[in-house]
């Protein structure tokens, strides 16, 4: 997967990317802060 | 050494290679992308990402909801030598580093907070609360976690969490605050039981696994209320995490538990972490991961850069964090500390000028040996793994991860 992608042209019919998840789909369920600190720890 | 970055106020995007391909996460959504959709720079050719803006991928979804930390106690139980409320360590060795300054909220700065809050949150045209109970130990001051509860449910209460050590909750207790918006409660373990019990002790000595353990089995099954489980990891104990990863899928109900698996950096209280960012170490996070998923436990879906209410905004526009005094601080990391004090709730924020240098974000004090661009790295491969095991298992797209 790393390098196929390499002089490949933007074809005008190209299959748009496959949407998987929406944010909304987390409602009251995603943190309103720093996600990945939430706890009093460091090491 | 590099200090951490300033978490501002834009979302950025991220586009991460997996097994099979790449992923896109925006602020709006997750979305898998074919190769003829990236530049060789892995930059996202114009017509994939139009495809993707008139999807919603870039646009957050919009804030309702006010952020409100809360530390009803900045005492502590436990001594553990890593916490960022340590002001130096125990020098006699021993389990009683020095701490932050002892503060305790009372019903009068409970009502102070709360009218600052219903201000801010109509300057902000937010009519719901989101209320996170932290510490020091929040549960050392029970009645006001009840009490500021009780009261929040005015302001428009959608979900209430807490971060703890789980030592105090008890199944009364549990109850009470569940009947009151309390959704979730967030507990560390410092590795499996032998490296736990060594690492995360009580300031009268002795470790805490088991306490922490049974509390949380006693609370998950006596309310609604979902256990969130972040484990440090070290140099210290990461040998211990798959038996640690195990030992919790016997003891605990997976399916009222996430899992979340943390290295992060020293903010220079002398307790460095010297775990290297390799692949040696991606490989085993995705191990633990995968095992946790397989276990039943939920696994945070990884994200894109997103602001913090709390931190990311130098005006504090959509969320706060209160000290138990009642002074305000831009981030968790440096509440309670006198010389990062950003106003109080009663006065409100001090003039811009005046808090420029103590506005920062919670990462943005974490120092790294490493490159950061080796830490990205290491994310990068860690997320991009989780994402292809949630995609493999159908997991992905449900929600339910």
């Amino acid at each position: 997967m790393t390098e196929e992608n390499e002089n490949l042209p933007e074809p005008e019919d190209a299959e748009a990317p496959e949407v998987v998840a929406h944010s909304e789909d987390d409602e009251g369920e995603e943190t309103p802060w720093c996600g990945v600190h939430q706890e009093k720890s460091l090491s | 050494m590099n200090k951490g970055q300033h978490r501002g106020p834009e979302a950025r995007p991220r586009v991460i290679g997996g097994e099979r391909g790449w992923w896109f996460l925006g602020p709006g959504g997750i979305a898998r992308l074919k190769p003829a959709h990236l530049t060789p720079e892995r930059e996202l050719r114009p017509q994939a990402e139009r495809a993707l803006r008139e999807r919603g991928l870039f646009a957050p979804p919009a804030y309702r909801s006010y952020s409100l930390t809360v530390l009803t106690s900045t005492n502590c139980n436990l001594g553990c030598a890593y916490c960022f409320q340590n002001t130096e360590q125990d020098v006699t060795g021993g389990s009683r580093p020095p701490r932050i300054a002892s503060s305790r909220l009372t019903s009068g700065t409970i009502g102070a907070i709360l009218e600052f809050t219903r201000r801010r949150q109509a300057e902000a045209g937010l009519d719901g609360l989101v209320l996170m109970l932290f510490g020091g130990e929040p549960l050392l001051n029970p009645r006001a976690c009840v009490e500021l509860l009780e009261r929040a449910g005015g302001l428009g209460l959608r979900w209430a969490s807490m971060t703890s050590n789980g030592t105090l909750m008890t199944v009364p207790l549990a109850r009470r605050l569940a009947d009151l918006g309390l959704r979730d409660v967030q507990v560390t373990f410092d590795g499996d039981r032998p490296d736990h019990d060594r690492i995360r002790v009580r300031r009268t000595g002795g470790g805490t696994f088991d306490d922490v353990v049974a509390a949380m089995a006693a609370m998950t099954a006596a309310t609604p209320i979902r256990c969130g489980i972040r484990v440090n990891v070290s140099h210290h104990n990461h040998e211990g995490i798959d038996a640690l990863v195990e030992r919790l899928g016997r003891d605990l109900d997976p399916s009222r538990c996430s899992l979340y698996f943390a290295r992060v950096g020293d903010v220079g209280v002398g307790y460095g972490n010297d775990l290297a960012f390799s692949d040696d170490m991606a490989a085993r996070f995705i191990r633990w991961q995968r095992r946790a998923l397989d276990l039943g436990f939920t696994v945070p879906r990884p994200r894109a850069h997103a602001p913090c209410q709390a931190c990311s905004y130098r005006d504090g526009r959509y969320g706060a964090v209160v000290n138990a005094d009642g002074t305000l601080s831009s981030c968790w990391e440096t509440a309670g500390k006198p010389e990062w004090r950003v106003g109080t709730v009663r006065d409100g924020y001090l003039p811009p000028d005046r808090t420029a240098g103590r506005w920062i974000s919670c990462e943005e004090s974490y120092r790294y040996d490493d490159d950061l661009s080796e830490l990205t790295r290491f994310h990068d491969s860690v997320d991009a793994a989780l994402l292809d095991y949630l995609s493999a298992t159908g997991r992905l797209g449900s929600g339910a991860t």
